[in-house]
């Protein structure tokens, strides 16, 4: 215990003693001083992080809405340019003369009339569908997945696959929707930049969580390339898919694999069975 | 008063325990030392005063400090600090105050809670540390153990003169007044309630088997 006390008989002890004392508080403010002044430095790069975050969000929400009105122009595009003239000529065909033609050219006009209104019924149903697959709203993403992936297959020209581990259960419908439209911009971002000889989706579950993932042998990007494109103005559908992501609460990754051969891309979401 | 409406953790309680023992053990202290006059008992509750103190403050900052291994440093510094006292009164000649066991719980208390703030440092921040109870208590005993320490180096052999014992009050008396008003904060001290994130999960579930669907063309 020798080591621990101080020995009275040198001159000046007092002072010894106040000095060291005194050192210590000093030391030990010091010490609370740094972790406070730390904190503070931390907690305002935090608030700087979470204001960057916040003008990310902004750039989404321009984005989306950016994406809304080129989507309404397509369909009044469609409605104007290849609806409209259809059903003016089909009013063309069934004009009052209609009645003082002979009875074999007012078939021949009703007939053409009916083949018009036809291709414009057609034409309608497919900008419908385009808003709202019919097998996804019946079927289920299930069925509108592999319908996707069989159509892409059907063209030939690369392979193309989907697979539902377990999809027992159904999602939400706006879930659904959500998750499809992610898919269909990914893949049209594929096929249009990606070059690839093989697409596979896959989906399995893991707790409370749904993860579907997209594999593919072309050009592609990693997360980093995701998040620096995601705060340019470039890369509109990349932030429609970010925003959609967030609006499901899920996450999504941009990775290539270990063996650098595909890339994948993994969505991340809560499972929210439909009722 | 205050204190016992916001008892609902369990460092609360401990640190609610302390309060009262220490408290109790400050009773005992006066009692025998002013009113019974009985020095040898006097001295024998400032030894288990120190002894308790120290078991309680360990076992207090311990369920703060995160690293196992010191966690359990911490915890289990008990059982020698325990045999260093007894070893200390054994050995001492005349009945005395237990400077040295003093100045090792200081020594061992200093730098656990350093420790306790670097860890601090490592952590994500969700709020200021100085909205934590925890950060105003270990600034007391923090200040409560470098100011003493010291000062109970010296008292060992110089406890016996006058001019020291003024200057010995002087110090003790504002190093504890300090530390009192810095806990007083820390009961006063309002914490926001906030959930931890939870880390990444690794996504190990089976998505990379896939079966190729036969495409019509």
């Amino acid at each position: 215990m020798f080591f621990l006390q101080a020995n009275t008989n040198s001159p000046g002890i007092d002072t010894t003693m106040f000095l060291g004392t005194l050192g210590m508080l000093t030391l030990a403010i010091a010490i609370v001083g740094f972790v406070i002044f730390h904190q503070r430095k931390v907690i305002r790069y935090n608030n700087q992080l979470k204001k960057l975050e916040e003008e990310k969000q902004q750039i989404l929400l321009n984005a989306s809405i950016r994406f809304q009105e080129e989507e309404r122009n397509r369909i009044a595009a469609d409605l104007h340019d290849d609806a409209g003239p259809l059903l003016a000529t089909a009013r063309l065909y069934l004009n009052e003369n209609l009645v003082n033609q002979e009875k074999a050219q007012q078939l021949q006009s009703i007939f053409s009339a009916k083949q018009i209104l036809d291709d414009a019924i057609l034409l309608i149903r497919n900008i419908s569908h385009s808003l709202m697959p019919p097998t996804l709203k019946n079927f289920g993403l299930e069925s509108a997945g592999t319908d996707l992936f069989q159509k892409i297959g059907a063209s030939g020209s690369l392979n193309a696959s989907a697979r539902f581990h377990d999809y027992r259960t159904r999602l939400k419908v706006e879930q659904e929707l959500l998750v499809f439209r992610i898919i269909q911009e990914l893949v049209n971002n594929i096929l249009k930049h990606s070059n690839p000889g093989f697409i596979h989706l896959t989906q399995n579950i893991s707790g409370s969580k749904m993860y579907f993932r997209i594999h593919h042998d072309g050009t592609g990007i990693v997360q980093a390339d995701f998040e620096k494109l995601n705060h340019s103005t470039l890369g509109l559908g990349l932030k429609n898919i970010a925003s959609r992501i967030k609006v499901l609460n899920g996450r999504i990754f941009f990775e290539i694999d270990p063996s650098k051969t595909y890339y994948k891309v993994t969505i991340e979401i809560p499972r929210e069975p439909a009722i | 008063m205050i204190y016992l409406k916001k008892i609902t953790t369990k460092n609360k309680k401990v640190f609610f325990l302390y309060t009262t023992v220490i408290a109790i053990l400050v009773l005992a202290v006066i009692t025998t030392r002013y009113i019974l006059e009985w020095p040898e008992i006097y001295y024998l509750v400032v030894r288990l005063y120190i002894a308790i103190e120290y078991s309680l403050l360990a076992y207090f900052f311990s369920l703060y400090i995160k690293n196992r291994y010191v966690k359990n440093t911490l915890l289990f510094s008990q059982v020698p600090f325990f045999l260093f006292c007894i070893y200390d009164f054994i050995i001492e000649k005349v009945p005395e105050l237990p400077f040295v066991p003093a100045s090792v719980e200081n020594m061992i208390l200093l730098c656990f809670i350093i420790y306790y703030f670097f860890e601090v440092m490592q952590e994500t921040v969700i709020e200021p540390i100085y909205q934590k109870a925890i950060f105003w208590i270990s600034v007391a005993f923090i200040i409560n153990s470098s100011g003493n320490f010291f000062l109970f180096l010296y008292s060992e052999n110089s406890y016996k003169d006058d001019v020291f014992k003024r200057q010995y009050t002087i110090i003790y008396t504002t190093v504890t007044v300090l530390k009192n008003l810095l806990l007083c904060i820390s009961i006063l001290i309002k914490e926001s309630r906030q959930d931890n994130i939870s880390p990444h999960d690794s996504i190990d579930i089976d998505l990379d088997t896939f079966h190729p669907i036969k495409n019509k063309i």
